[in-house]
């Protein structure tokens, strides 16, 4: 029935940019997405394309995995050609924007790839401190961003055991009435948030008596220090942008 | 020297109350298997000595008194392992999920990176470390929040019905596990319903509507067959076995091990 | 209704399945977890479709590919007690929860009240819970709860997975003298999927052992359950009573037989020691 989001999971493997510090990957995401919303010219569009190439190498990823990232867009990609043929939109025009979308897709599968979960969260994290200025509690946004991650597969699980739970009772959805179908999602959520207000109680114990404290700075042991390739890639990123956004102001 | 002590205690939730001037201590290097019908404040009791239930009265864990601020510090040298294996595993890897203590308490990654290949070898848990949780059986689970529970080697391990959701051969590697530790001087406090595993350990307690009904070593307190009867408790094989050849005079006291008792009968 | 696997598979789950369960018979399976139990027992109530061979259920047959508009039909005769019943509670009454499956089942109203009344006697569950909140059962009592759902538009199969999980001594005789009364008084065949031998050795008549996908082993209570090395194999522990006596047999050569209670074991015991 339900099955696992599986699109650009992370791929173990030894590569400089595993190694990399995960706050440098997401100020490096972030950069990338301006410069590719800015660039419109396709010579530099390809360069950029041709780059993001050579550091998906650089990864060690079977390329296969990053296919199987873009299959699964494929729909998006379909919606977008067939938009704009209907628009009209000429072919070097879609052509370009089909190389734009593409290469977003596989910069982000990079980073997905090779950051676990946890650290994109930690990065996250980092990035927006400075949005604690403004009070917001970063912290708080990306413990729910990790439990997140780690909680959807289970309850896919469990959601689909509570759905062969209330079959075996009769509730057949597709050959229901309005009304019908009205109390099969009630016989599904309900049990559903139950569990899921004692699984929340119940985790607030485990990490609590393992010592847990949001407020306070907690060593994650994955993450790997700053080092010189952090403040070159980010420094690569941020020069590129510099350079395209002042050709296209001259 | 105690690992746990209680006494005047008093916990009750709205409508009633539980414990009423209940005292308990559990000396320290002691393995005791507390059991009881539902109800009886097993779990309750877990809690308040870990801080998640507050009641009254005076509680020291590992000598130190129990307070709002004595909490954290009590928190680090005991080690719990909770009932339902989804409802306790944080972290996206198993790796992860062994350090999180350690990672709470700061600790540098170098020491964490080895305190978890220690303890996942200890546990036998090694081939599992990159997996996520959804990928592994309830018993694995356990096996993982175990490993993350005795990372920082506490001194006391509570496991409240730790085996309950959990099958045969993971309940038996826990068990084996918790030997071990047992023989090197942790204190363990084992609590459950499957009284088989009673006869491992020294000490038990049978607890009933928060208030402690046998408290002794294994073979005093399983002398009691008409208490365990009375409350619905099924005595462990090996028990019921020995009560009942007694009975018979074919044995004179209680004997836990089958090879044992096949030879005595047998000599 | 008879229940028949033809070389069922589900995927790499369940491998290649042949097995006949007869009406009125008591079925007890085990194996270590991954086994495939699970997956089994919840194809005979298609929850779950074979991806190869086919399953007699009664008349009904299931199949790879197959659509089927009348579910209900088999699902009507087959109840499953899961594991964990509050993956099922959801009503704001143990009545409403109880009379949930009848609804769909189409009975008439006046039944209703009827069957659900009954339901919860069988189960141990006194009328004055009838009307209460069923969160707020204790676990021994969700689990009669479950079963009274089951029990309450009365299927002709009662499959039961793991029903002993976290349960209490005095719920589990409860629940041995339920699972006797359904054979003896109302000729349902049940299945019931455990990791406690001891507990199933004292009410089914077969046995069948699962381990990655296949049935191991298959045969009566005893045959099954005295080849102690081979369940152990397969993770399975044989029942304490056999145990025992395999270990006098294995230690002293005496043969003291294979009992079903240990009171019965004593008996021998004495004899034998004597």
């Amino acid at each position: 029935m339900l099955n696992n989001i599986s699109i650009g999971r992370y791929y173990e493997t030894n590569s400089k940019i595993h190694r990399m510090n995960p706050t440098a990957k997401l100020l490096s995401i972030i950069l990338f997405v301006i410069l590719s919303l800015i660039a419109n010219d396709i010579r530099i569009n390809l360069t950029i394309s041709v780059i993001v190439l050579l550091v998906m190498g650089l990864t060690h990823v079977p390329i296969k995995l990053y296919w199987k990232t873009l299959f699964g867009m494929r729909i998006l990609l379909i919606l977008v050609i067939i938009m704009n043929l209907v628009i009209g939109t000429s072919f070097q025009e879609l052509g370009l924007l089909l190389l734009r979308i593409t290469t977003m897709i596989l910069y982000t599968s990079i980073l997905t790839l090779t950051t676990p979960p946890s650290e994109i969260a930690y990065g996250i994290e980092n990035v927006l401190s400075f949005l604690k200025v403004f009070k917001l509690k970063v912290s708080k946004i990306a413990l729910s961003i990790s439990l997140a991650l780690r909680f959807i597969p289970t309850i896919i699980d469990q959601s689909n055991r509570i759905l062969k739970a209330q079959a075996s009772r009769g509730v057949d959805f597709r050959n229901s009435t309005f009304k019908g179908k009205l109390i099969a999602i009630k016989a599904m959520l309900i049990p559903l948030f139950v569990l899921s207000f004692k699984r929340a109680e119940d985790l607030g114990n485990a990490m609590e008596v393992r010592l847990y404290d949001i407020n306070k700075p907690r060593t994650n042991y994955r993450v790997n220090k700053w080092r010189f390739f952090d403040t070159y890639i980010v420094f690569m990123h941020l020069a590129i942008l510099t350079l395209v956004a002042m050709s296209m102001i001259v | 020297m105690n690992s746990v002590f209680i006494r005047n205690l008093s916990f009750g939730y709205k409508d009633r109350p539980l414990f009423e001037n209940f005292n308990l201590s559990i000396q320290q290097g002691s393995w005791v298997t507390i059991v009881g019908p539902n109800g009886s404040g097993k779990s309750t009791l877990v809690k308040i000595l870990v801080g998640l239930l507050e009641g009254t009265g005076t509680i020291i864990v590992n000598q130190v008194t129990l307070t709002s601020s004595t909490r954290d510090s009590i928190r680090e040298y005991v080690g719990v392992v909770f009932d339902n294996p989804d409802n306790q595993f944080v972290s996206e890897t198993v790796a992860d999920e062994i350090a999180f203590k350690l990672e709470n308490l700061g600790v540098n990654k170098f020491e964490i990176r080895d305190k978890i290949k220690e303890t996942a070898d200890l546990i036998g848990i090694t081939p599992l470390l990159n997996l996520e949780p959804h990928k592994l059986t309830n018993g694995q689970k356990q096996l993982v929040i175990l490993a993350g529970a005795i990372i920082n080697n506490p001194p006391i391990l509570i496991l409240d019905e730790a085996l309950s959701k959990v099958d045969a051969i993971t309940t038996q590697k826990v068990l084996e596990v918790i030997a071990y530790l047992n023989k090197k001087g942790t204190t363990i406090i084992n609590i459950t319903h499957n009284l088989d595993e009673a006869t491992l350990g020294q000490k038990v307690v049978v607890l009933n509507e928060g208030e402690i009904i046998l408290n002794g070593t294994k073979e005093e307190v399983f002398e009691h067959e008409k208490v365990f009867n009375a409350l619905g408790i099924q005595l462990p094989f090996m028990v019921d076995l020995s009560l009942k050849l007694k009975f018979y005079g074919l044995v004179d006291k209680i004997i836990f091990d089958a090879e044992e008792m096949v030879d005595h009968l047998w000599k | 209704m008879e229940i028949k696997f033809e070389n069922v598979s589900f995927n790499n789950v369940v491998k290649d399945i042949n097995l006949k369960i007869e009406k009125g018979q008591i079925i007890g399976i085990v194996g270590s977890s991954g086994s495939g139990k699970t997956t089994l027992v919840e194809m005979i109530d298609a929850l779950v479709l074979p991806t190869n061979g086919r399953l007699l259920v009664g008349d009904f047959a299931l199949e790879k590919g197959k659509k089927y508009k009348n579910i209900n039909e088999l699902r009507f005769n087959v109840g499953f007690v899961f594991e964990d019943a509050n993956e099922q509670i959801f009503s704001n009454t143990v009545y409403d929860e109880v009379a949930f499956a009848m609804r769909y089942f189409k009975y008439k109203k006046e039944q209703i009240e009827v069957q659900v009344k009954k339901a919860l006697m069988m189960v141990g569950l006194p009328e004055e819970y009838l009307y209460k909140n069923p969160f707020n059962l204790s676990h021994g009592e969700t689990k009669k709860l479950a079963i009274a759902c089951v029990l309450a538009f009365n299927p002709e199969i009662i499959i039961f997975d793991e029903p002993l999980t976290a349960l209490d001594n005095a719920s589990k005789k409860n629940l041995i003298k339920i699972i006797r009364t359904l054979k003896t008084r109302y000729n349902k065949t049940v299945i019931i999927v455990s990791q406690d031998t001891d507990f199933l050795h004292k009410i089914v008549d077969k046995v069948y052992v699962m381990h990655k996908g296949n049935i191991v082993m298959a045969g009566n209570k005893y045959e099954v359950f005295q080849e102690e090395e081979l369940l152990n194999k397969y993770d399975v522990k044989a029942p304490s009573v056999i145990s025992f006596a395999k270990l006098v047999e294995k230690k002293k050569g005496i043969k003291i037989g294979y009992r079903d209670e240990i009171n019965d074991l004593i008996k021998d015991v004495y004899r034998y020691v004597k």
